[in-house]
């Protein structure tokens, strides 16, 4: 008899138009009206008050975004260090995700917990951590000065390099999850068939099992970029005034300028900007795997 | 581990302490607890009051055993750190006793919050210790007038009470220095301050638009301090740039404290009881500059719509009276705003009205407020670059 | 599975990863020692050791309460979340509805959404509906957060289930009802148990969202971190962020062994 689950045929309702609903349909109905009420509905006020906040602005605020070169910088600043940040999680992650694949299983669990558990731990503390390493006066700095490397302090943070570290270590999951799952269902029989044909490891490697892991690559680029262009904490913490990013300028305009009408703007545009990024993503990459990867590791 | 353990104990002992409150609130306490009468000069103000002021049998009452609606909370918030635990030892420990009044406090006071609260009715602040740049007329939309029939505002020095806020505090804007890192000289001044030759090593700043950065900027740029107002903005930025990679900006006192503490700046504008704080507290070799200081003070606000409005105008009169108002030069030299106070003696020489000169500079808080969202856009622009 | 044949610069490697479980793990154990530092100020390495910092938080009543306040907030959260995910995987997972990838991706969308978006958002409106600073305000936004982690497991578990059993179920006599309660039920409570302590988790480390929807009188724990590190007064700091950590930990620690426990899916 063909399985068609508990809950076809008897309890599904044919509605106009052809649509079906079934029991189960009813179940998901609660969570969406939560999701509605207490998550879209702000985010749809928030973007209308971008057009109506000074009262009929239009859009006044998103041209006065663009028309001010501190905003833009701002803008261009945030793409930037997104942009390294996601290169550098790239550079670290692949080859750890390529360890976690070619290791026995136990010590693959192992890296993998290693990866996971900073996954979940709180963001702040892990930034207060590299805050207390970074500064003048922090870990690095006392022990390179100890041990008599250096006579002054390196500057390591209210910059980009600390930014960018911080940001790295918190992002690196992103990239690596993505980059395993990938690369964990690559056949190892095609490299295998490569050797045997006379090709040597390194280039069996570059040129069957690279090509072969892009779509984890796009996956975890795309994710970690993303990620990374709504960061607040870190870059307030570890950055100086010059490392603002977007997030932190709509904190700025919404709590101590009270500028509702342009801090909306921005978030809308960081919103569209984040929404078009994975758009094109879901163009070189099942968005399934990303999430996938996602759920598989979680 | 198991946390839901923990706070049953701390409940119990919590317990403990309000019903201690209580009894001790109840109890009649007509009399200030004897180590604040003790430290403060005992003065004959009420008796000797202008006719124009409250009647001194009510004088008396809210200076001496002040009461308070049963079960009343107010939210104090100000500026953190040292300075709002002298604030908390010196007025709202003994208010609380004495009324039984339970203080809630935040340490993050800022005009904006005040704004917010304001617009979004939802106000949670009722006395809010501000800076020498809000409380003025162009603030009053979101702000109390203060019930000056029981602020002894005759009491207060000339010009630092308004309708709508009062000073609590006198202090200085500094120039702190760290003297282990200067190289055996003594900087004189802001000139010094944007040395970097002769003092090399990183600045601390205040991360505040008119906390007076851009009056430093000027007056190290040779402008007089009769000379600041109205600022020349694009002189002092100009000024700035030249030292502006070595700028830590700090966003609030105790980071300043901490920054010249830990050594992670040479130098730092600071505020001056954070600096002595920094010296005498945390034992850091830090020395203040007291040429081209600014002399200001803090206010006393309450924002508009508060619940516990009546309450905090009791405080308020309460923390200003003559009695009162030197408390917290127990903790931190910050010097009372009433004439006829007197602050705790060895705090005297520290207090930055010890210390003025021919080269002390004050802010013109009028200015500051009327241009408060200019200052503000440049300086943005400015911090972003 | 890949050890069959030799990778290039297998040392090299070795070392990378080496070098990258340094990176990912030790800068977050560097605060542990600093919580039990005998100086006043943050300086590494502690010039002695005391329990000082310790001792100030679990006596200063601002850091009692915020933790009392985060922990009511994500249990209430876990709560919730795990009921509304599970409901809402079942919904995706097995039910049919127009509009349903609509519904997929609202409910996944707080994972994509930079959430100082969500925040702002969140608090022009929750300002209005006067749920600021409370714990109502709080659950709600942090549910949303939460809900799509619970869906995302739930959903793996109910996906690899073998139906033949609810069928055999059915066939035997029982109800829809009972076939979830005996059948269903029990082979998901794995995903559900973990999307719950996920939950937990997503809720007990929230900063961003939580700064902006609570207020002096009802503060979470990480709105109170926040304040401290920008002012970074005392090693108090690090004594709660080791102390956050260990709830971290211990709650993770608990989603492994739930995991063992589950039966091969």
């Amino acid at each position: 008899m063909p399985l068609t689950g508990p809950s076809a045929g008897r309890s599904s309702r044919r509605l106009r138009g052809g649509w079906t609903i079934n029991r189960w349909a009813w179940l998901a109905f609660p969570t969406i009206a939560l999701l509605v009420v207490f998550f879209l509905a702000p985010l749809v006020l928030m973007s209308l008050r971008s057009i109506t906040d000074p009262p009929n602005a239009g859009l006044a605020n998103y041209r006065t975004f663009f028309v001010s070169e501190a905003d833009v910088r701002v803008l261009a600043n945030t793409f930037y260090i997104a942009a390294i940040s996601t290169v550098v999680c790239l550079v670290i992650g692949y080859p750890y995700a390529y360890l976690m694949n070619i290791v026995p299983p136990r010590m693959a669990g192992v890296l993998l917990i290693v990866v996971l558990v900073p996954f979940w731990s709180s963001l702040l503390v892990r930034t207060f951590a590299w805050e207390v390493i970074l500064r003048d006066t922090g870990v690095i700095n006392s022990l390179l000065i100890s041990w008599g490397l250096i006579s002054q302090p390196l500057s390591l943070i209210r910059n980009t390099l600390g930014v960018i570290l911080g940001m790295s270590q918190i992002l690196l999951p992103f990239m690596v999850l993505p980059l395993f799952a990938v690369m964990r269902r690559i056949d190892p029989e095609y490299t295998r068939a490569a050797a045997n044909l006379g090709a040597p490891p390194a280039a069996a490697f570059r040129r069957i099992f690279v090509p072969l892991s892009l779509p984890g690559v796009a996956a975890g680029t795309l994710l970690v970029f993303v990620l990374a262009l709504g960061f607040y904490i870190t870059p307030t913490i570890l950055g100086s005034p010059r490392e603002t990013m977007i997030s932190r300028f709509i904190a700025d305009q919404v709590q101590q300028r009270l500028d509702w009408g342009l801090g909306s703007a921005m978030a809308v545009i960081l919103m569209v900007v984040t929404f078009i990024a994975l758009v094109l993503a879901s163009r070189v990459v099942r968005l399934r795997d990303v999430f996938g990867a996602l759920e598989d590791e979680s | 581990m198991a946390p839901p353990t923990r706070p049953a104990g701390i409940t119990r002992a919590a317990t403990i302490v309000v019903i201690a409150l209580l009894f001790s609130a109840c109890s009649g306490g007509t009399s200030p607890s004897p180590s604040t009468v003790a430290t403060i000069a005992p003065t004959t103000a009420p008796s000797s009051l202008p006719t124009t002021a409250p009647s001194a049998s009510v004088a008396a009452d809210v200076c001496t055993a002040p009461t308070a609606k049963a079960g009343t909370t107010l939210t104090f918030a100000s500026y953190g750190g040292v300075y709002q635990k002298a604030q908390r030892q010196a007025w709202l420990e003994p208010y609380a006793k004495l009324t039984g009044v339970t203080f809630t406090e935040s340490e993050d006071s800022a005009n904006a919050t005040i704004k917010a609260q304001v617009e979004t009715g939802q106000v949670t602040w009722d006395v809010v210790d501000v800076g020498n740049d809000f409380g003025l007329d162009a603030n009053k939309d979101v702000l109390e007038p203060l019930d000056y029939s029981i602020i002894h505002k005759d009491e207060i020095l000339p010009g630092f009470a308004a309708p709508y806020r009062v000073a609590d505090i006198t202090y200085g804007v500094v120039l702190a220095y760290r003297t282990d890192k200067v190289g055996g000289q003594v900087p004189q001044g802001w000139a010094d301050f944007f040395d970097l030759k002769k003092f090399p090593g990183k600045r601390g700043m205040y991360d505040y638009s008119a906390g007076g950065i851009f009056e430093v900027a000027l007056m190290a740029d040779g402008v007089a301090p009769k000379d600041l107002y109205p600022l020349d903005i694009p002189r002092a930025i100009k000024k700035l740039d030249t030292i502006k990679d070595q700028l830590v900006f700090w966003p609030g006192g105790a980071k300043s404290q901490e920054l010249i503490g830990s050594g992670e700046v040479t130098m730092s504008l600071m505020w001056n009881g954070r600096a002595w704080s920094a010296k005498n507290l945390d034992s850091k070799p830090v020395a203040i500059q007291w040429n081209q200081q600014l002399l200001t003070s803090d206010y006393f606000v309450v924002p508009k719509g508060t619940p516990n409005k009546d309450e905090a105008m009791k405080f308020i009169a309460w923390a200003t009276c003559a009695q009162n108002n030197a408390g917290p030069s127990q903790f931190i030299p910050y010097g009372p705003t009433n004439k006829n106070s007197k602050p705790q003696a060895d705090k005297v020489p520290d207090l930055a009205v010890s210390n003025v000169n021919g080269t002390t500079a004050y802010f013109d808080d009028q200015w500051l407020v009327d241009n408060a969202k200019a200052i503000d856009d440049a300086y943005n622009a400015w911090k972003t670059k | 599975m890949s050890d069959s044949w030799r990778s290039p610069n297998r040392v090299l490697l070795v070392a990378l990863g080496g070098l990258t479980v340094f990176f990912l793990v030790v800068p977050t154990l560097i605060i542990v020692p600093m919580g039990f530092s005998s100086s006043q100020i943050l300086t590494f390495p502690p010039p002695g050791w005391s329990l000082q910092w310790y001792e100030k938080m679990l006596t200063d009543r601002q850091w009692t309460t915020g933790f009392l306040n985060s922990f009511q907030v994500a249990t209430v959260t876990a709560i919730v979340s795990t009921v509304l995910g599970t409901m809402a995987a079942l919904g995706m997972v097995r039910g049919r509805f127009p509009g349903k990838s609509l519904a997929n991706a609202l409910i996944l969308s707080p994972l994509i959404v930079p959430v100082i978006v969500i925040a702002i958002g969140m608090f022009s409106l929750y300002v209005r509906w006067k749920i600021t600073g409370s714990i109502v305000g709080l659950v709600a936004a942090h549910s949303a957060l939460a809900i799509p982690f619970v869906m995302i497991n739930v959903a793996t578990g109910l996906r690899t289930l073998d139906r033949n059993l609810e069928m055999a179920a059915q066939n035997l006599g029982a109800g829809p009802g009972r076939t979830f309660m005996r059948v269903t039920f029990p082979l998901i409570l794995p995903g559900v148990l973990t999307g719950a302590l996920f939950a937990f988790l997503t809720s007990w480390d929230e900063v961003v969202v939580a700064i902006f929807l609570t207020t002096a009188k009802f503060r979470t724990l990480p709105v109170e971190m926040w304040e401290q590190v920008r002012q970074v007064v005392d090693p108090t700091v690090a004594a709660v962020a080791t102390m956050v950590l260990a709830v971290t930990t211990t709650v993770l620690l608990l989603v492994f062994v739930v995991r063992r426990q589950a039966p091969a899916t």
